[in-house]
C-alpha cells in the first residue's frame, strides 16, 4: 500500500453491485467520505440507502466491488476494521432482555474499550441523553427513543473513526435530535468522518457537507447542495426541490388531488 | 484467534436471553433473571436425583442377588448410553426452542456489525446452548452417582460425567450447523424458487431437520447398524457412539481403549465445532428477500374458499385463521413448530421400520407392549397441540397491540386461535394413527378406541395450551424469540402431560393387566370415564382461556 492511511479517505466505496434475487437494490455505487466529512445519502425508500450502508459496516457483502476503510479492503481484515466503525441502524434491534447499561457494557466490551473509560464516557452520555434513571431497566420496556438513544450512545462509546447513521434521530424527542446533530458537527470538527441518511432534508440541508442522492441502486448527484441546485437547474431552490426534481417525483401535486378524490 | 473474554460476555448474553422474559422492569434484584440460577437448578436437580438415586440402591439391597445382579447390568447398560443421549436431548431442545431468530432478527443481529469473529460467536453461542440444557446430564447423573460407586463403577461414572459435558457441547455445535443450514436454506429457495418459495422453504427445512435428528438419533442408528451387522462391532465407525465405547471400555476396565474412545469423542466434538464456525463464516446471516406471492390483481373475496364459514366460523375469524396459516407457512420462527409433528412422525415411521422387534408383526406377537405403539399417536397430536397452541398468542409478537385494538370480541380471537391449532395437530395425530394402524394391524374396535382417544388428547391438549398461551405470552421480539414465558411452558407441559396419562390410562391399564382377563370388564367403563375428564378438561380449558384472552384485550387496549 503507497498511500499512509492518515491521507486515504475514511470510506471508500468501489463499484460496489448487490442484488436480491432479481431486484438490483445497489447498481454499482462509487462514493468517497473523507476525513471529518459529513456524508448524507439521500433517497426515496427502497433506493438501497440502508442496503449500502449494510455493505459498509460487513452486515452484507457485496456481489461485487470493494469497501475500503482508511485504504483498506473491508473483507480482508473485517473484525479490526469495524473496530473504527460505529453504527446507528435504522430500526435498532436490540438485545431487549438486557438493561440499557447491560446493552452498551456488552457493546463496549465488543469494542474492547477499557472498564475505567468505558464507566466515565457511558455516565456522561447517559446523563446527556436524558436515560440515567433508566440503565437498569430491561430494553424492551423502552420507548423507541429511548432504544435509539442507547442504539446511539452504542455506537459512540468506542470513539469510532467513521459513523454511519441510518436514520439516527428516528423516534428522537427535540431536546435529544438537537443534542445528536450538535454532537454530530461537533465529532466531525474532531476529524470524525460520518455518513449519515434521513428522510428529513432540512436536517440533511442544515447538516451535511456533502449530499449523495441515490435512486434505484444508483448515485444520480453528488455534491454540495449548491453544486446541486445547479445540477438540477433550480438556484435558490430548498434541498426538497432539488430531490424531488432529481427523483422524478415531483407530481406530488396531481397525486394529491387524485387521493383526496 | 477467538478472545475469552468476548466469549465469555456474548455467552453470558445469549444466556440472558433464555432467562428474561419480562415485558418491563427492572434487571436486578431477581435471581432468576441471572444465569447463574440455572447452576444452581443444576444443583439442586443433581442433588435431588442423587437422593432418589440413594433410595434406588436401598430397594436394589432388599431385592435377591439374583434381581440385584439384573439391576445393576441395567445401570452399567443405561451409563454407557448417557452421553450418546445428551446431543439428541439437546437437538430436539434446539429443534423447539433455539431456532426462532426471525430473518429480520438474525440478519440485523449486533453481533453481526460489533467486531467478533465466528469462531467467537459460535463458540460462545454453543456454550449458552449447553448451558441451558446442562440439567439433563445434571439430572442423570445425580441419579447414578450413588449406584455407580455403590456397584464399583466410581471411575466410569467420573468419566460418564466427563464425556456428558463434551456430549453437551458437541450437541451445542450441532444446533448451530443447524442454525447456520437453514439460513442458507432461507437464503437460496427465496432467492431462485419465486412463487414456490415459501412452500419449498417449509419442505427443505423440514427435510433438514429430518436428516440432522437422524443423523444424531443414536436409537435409530443402533436400529439402523443392527440391520447389517452385530451393533456393537460396527459402533466404532459411528463418530455419536464413541463416547458409549468409551464408557462401555471403561466398564470391562479397559483402560487404554477407553482413553482412545475419550480422545477420539474429543476430537469429533472439535470437528462438529470446527464445521459450526465454518457454516457460519459461509452463512453469517440470511439475506433479506422480497417474495411476491401472487401476481393477481386484488380481488376480495367474498366467501371463504376453503368453506371455513361452513364450520362456524364468522368472516372475522375466518381472516384471522387464514393469517395465522400465512404465518405459520411464512415466518422463518415458526417454521420449526410447523415442522415437528412431521419431523416426529417420519422419526418413529422410520424406526418401526428398520426395528425388526417394531415392525415384525402385531403388537400381541411382538414383545413390545401394545401401548407402546399408541405413544406416537398421543405425543404427536398431543405435544404439538400443547406447543403449537400454546405459541398461538405471543407469536403475534409486536402486532398483538395492533390486533387487539382492531374491533374483534375476545370470543372471535379465540375461536379462531383454537381453530387454527386444532386443524394442525388434529392433522399431526390422524396422520401417525393412520400410520401405526396400518403397521400394527389392530381389530377395528380397538383402531376406534385408539382413534378416539386421540382425538379426545389433542383436543385437550390444544384447549390447554390455548390457555396456557394467553395466561402466559410473550409477545418481545428478540433475536430467539419464544412466544411463551418459560414458567409458563414449564407448569404447561406438567399439566399437558398429566391429563395426557389420565385420559389415557384405561389403555394403559388394559395393556398392562392384559394377562389378567379377569381384570377387563372393569377397565372398559374407564374409558367413559376418560372421555368424560377429556370433557371436563376441554370445558375447563376454554373458560379459562375466554378469561384470560379477555384480559389480553384489557391489557392492550388500556
Amino acid at each position: 500500500m503507497d498511500a499512509s492511511p492518515d491521507r486515504e479517505p475514511a470510506l471508500r466505496l468501489e463499484s460496489i453491485y448487490k442484488s436480491y434475487g432479481d431486484i438490483k437494490a445497489v447498481r454499482g455505487i462509487e462514493l468517497t467520505l473523507d476525513k471529518g466529512e459529513i456524508l448524507g445519502l439521500l433517497g426515496p425508500n427502497g433506493s438501497g440507502k440502508s442496503t449500502t450502508m449494510k455493505m459498509v459496516l460487513g452486515i452484507l457483502k457485496p456481489d461485487s466491488g470493494e469497501v475500503f476503510v482508511f485504504g483498506e479492503k473491508l473483507s480482508t481484515a473485517p473484525v479490526e476494521l469495524k473496530k473504527k466503525l460505529g453504527y446507528v441502524p435504522e430500526t435498532p434491534q436490540l438485545y431487549e432482555f438486557l438493561t440499557g447499561l447491560e446493552y452498551i457494557d456488552f457493546v463496549a466490551e465488543m469494542y474492547g474499550v477499557p472498564p475505567a473509560e468505558r464507566k466515565e464516557r457511558v455516565s456522561h452520555f447517559m446523563d446527556g441523553l436524558q436515560l440515567s434513571g433508566h440503565e437498569n431497566e430491561l430494553i424492551s420496556g423502552y420507548s423507541q427513543g429511548m432504544k435509539q438513544k442507547v442504539a446511539i450512545i452504542s455506537a459512540l462509546v468506542h470513539k469510532p473513526k467513521v459513523l454511519v447513521l441510518d436514520e439516527a434521530l428516528n423516534g428522537l424527542d427535540p431536546r435529544s435530535a438537537r443534542l445528536v446533530k450538535d454532537l454530530v458537527k461537533e465529532l466531525a470538527t474532531e476529524g470524525v468522518s460520518i455518513l449519515f441518511s434521513t428522510h428529513v432534508l432540512e436536517i440533511a440541508q442544515s447538516l451535511c457537507d456533502k449530499v449523495a442522492i441515490m435512486y434505484q441502486g444508483t448515485i444520480l448527484a453528488e455534491g454540495t447542495v449548491a453544486e446541486l441546485r445547479q445540477k438540477a437547474g433550480l438556484p435558490g431552490s430548498t434541498l426538497e426541490e432539488v430531490f424531488l426534481k432529481m427523483t422524478g417525483t415531483d407530481d406530488i401535486g396531481e397525486v394529491v388531488k387524485e387521493l383526496s378524490r | 484467534m477467538a478472545r475469552l473474554g468476548k466469549i465469555y460476555a456474548i455467552a453470558v448474553v445469549l444466556a440472558k436471553s433464555q432467562l428474561r422474559s419480562g415485558r418491563s422492569g427492572r434487571a436486578g434484584g431477581s435471581i432468576f433473571r441471572d444465569p447463574a440460577v440455572l447452576a444452581l437448578i443444576d444443583g439442586a436437580c443433581f442433588a435431588a436425583c442423587a437422593v432418589v438415586g440413594y433410595a434406588v440402591v436401598g430397594v436394589i439391597s432388599l431385592l435377591p442377588p439374583a434381581q440385584g445382579a439384573q439391576v445393576a447390568t441395567a445401570l452399567a447398560e443405561g451409563l454407557v448410553f448417557v452421553p450418546a443421549m445428551i446431543p439428541s436431548v439437546v437437538l430436539v431442545a434446539g429443534v423447539l426452542f433455539e431456532l426462532s431468530a426471525s430473518s429480520k432478527f438474525a440478519s440485523s443481529d449486533s453481533v453481526n456489525w460489533l467486531p467478533v469473529t465466528q469462531a467467537e460467536y459460535v463458540i460462545a453461542s454453543t456454550l449458552s446452548i449447553a448451558y441451558s440444557y446442562s440439567v439433563v446430564p445434571s439430572a442423570i447423573l445425580g441419579l447414578t452417582l450413588w449406584p455407580s460407586v455403590k456397584l464399583g463403577y466410581g471411575g466410569t461414572w467420573v468419566e460418564v460425567l466427563l464425556l456428558s459435558c463434551v456430549s453437551l457441547v458437541y450437541g451445542g455445535a450441532i444446533v448451530e450447523v443447524l442454525r447456520a443450514a437453514i439460513n442458507r436454506v432461507s437464503t437460496v429457495v427465496m432467492k431462485r424458487a419465486r412463487r414456490g418459495a415459501l412452500v419449498l422453504r417449509l419442505a427443505v427445512t423440514i427435510g433438514v431437520i429430518l436428516v440432522l435428528q437422524i443423523i444424531f438419533n443414536f436409537v435409530f442408528l443402533i436400529d439402523l447398524v443392527s440391520r447389517f451387522t452385530s451393533a456393537l462391532n460396527f459402533a466404532e465407525f459411528l463418530p455419536v457412539l464413541w463416547a458409549s465405547l468409551a464408557v462401555k471400555a471403561s466398564l470391562v476396565g479397559d483402560a487404554a481403549q477407553s482413553a482412545v474412545y475419550f480422545a477420539a469423542t474429543l476430537v469429533f466434538a472439535a470437528g462438529i465445532l470446527w464445521v459450526a464456525v465454518i457454516v457460519r463464516a459461509k452463512y453469517w446471516s440470511p439475506t433479506p428477500s422480497r417474495v411476491t406471492v401472487t401476481r393477481g390483481a386484488y380481488a376480495p373475496r367474498t366467501r371463504s374458499r376453503f368453506g371455513l364459514s361452513l364450520l362456524g366460523l364468522g368472516p372475522t375469524e375466518v381472516a384471522l385463521v387464514k393469517k395465522d396459516l400465512k404465518g405459520l407457512a411464512r415466518r422463518r420462527e415458526l417454521l420449526q413448530y410447523f415442522s415437528i409433528p412431521f419431523v416426529l412422525a417420519i422419526v418413529f415411521l422410520l424406526q418401526i421400520s428398520f426395528n425388526p422387534a417394531l415392525s415384525g408383526g402385531s403388537p400381541g406377537s411382538a414383545k413390545v407392549p401394545s401401548v407402546v405403539y399408541q405413544l406416537p399417536i398421543w405425543f404427536v397430536g398431543g405435544l404439538f397441540g400443547l406447543i403449537i397452541s400454546s405459541i398461538s398468542f405471543g407469536q403475534e409478537q409486536r402486532s398483538a397491540g395492533l390486533l387487539y385494538s382492531l374491533p374483534l370480541t375476545a370470543h372471535q380471537v379465540l375461536r379462531a386461535k383454537l381453530f387454527v391449532s386444532l386443524l394442525l395437530a388434529m392433522f399431526a395425530a390422524v396422520s401417525v394413527f393412520v400410520i401405526v394402524t396400518a403397521f400394527t394391524r389392530p381389530t377395528p374396535l380397538v383402531a376406534a378406541e385408539n382413534f378416539v382417544v386421540a382425538v379426545a388428547i389433542t383436543t385437550q391438549e390444544v384447549c390447554i395450551g390455548t390457555a396456557f398461551g394467553a395466561k402466559f405470552p410473550d409477545f418481545q421480539e428478540r433475536p430467539r424469540p419464544r412466544f411463551v414465558d418459560p414458567i409458563g411452558i414449564i407448569v404447561m407441559v406438567i399439566v399437558g402431560m398429566a391429563v395426557m396419562v389420565l385420559t389415557a390410562l384405561p389403555s394403559i391399564l388394559g395393556d398392562a393387566l392384559s394377562a389378567f382377563p379377569a381384570f377387563q370388564p372393569q377397565i372398559q367403563p374407564l374409558f367413559l370415564v376418560s372421555l368424560a375428564f377429556a370433557v371436563a378438561v376441554i370445558g375447563l380449558s376454554y373458560s379459562w382461556a375466554n378469561r384470560e384472552v379477555k384480559k389480553l384485550f384489557v391489557e392492550f387496549r388500556g
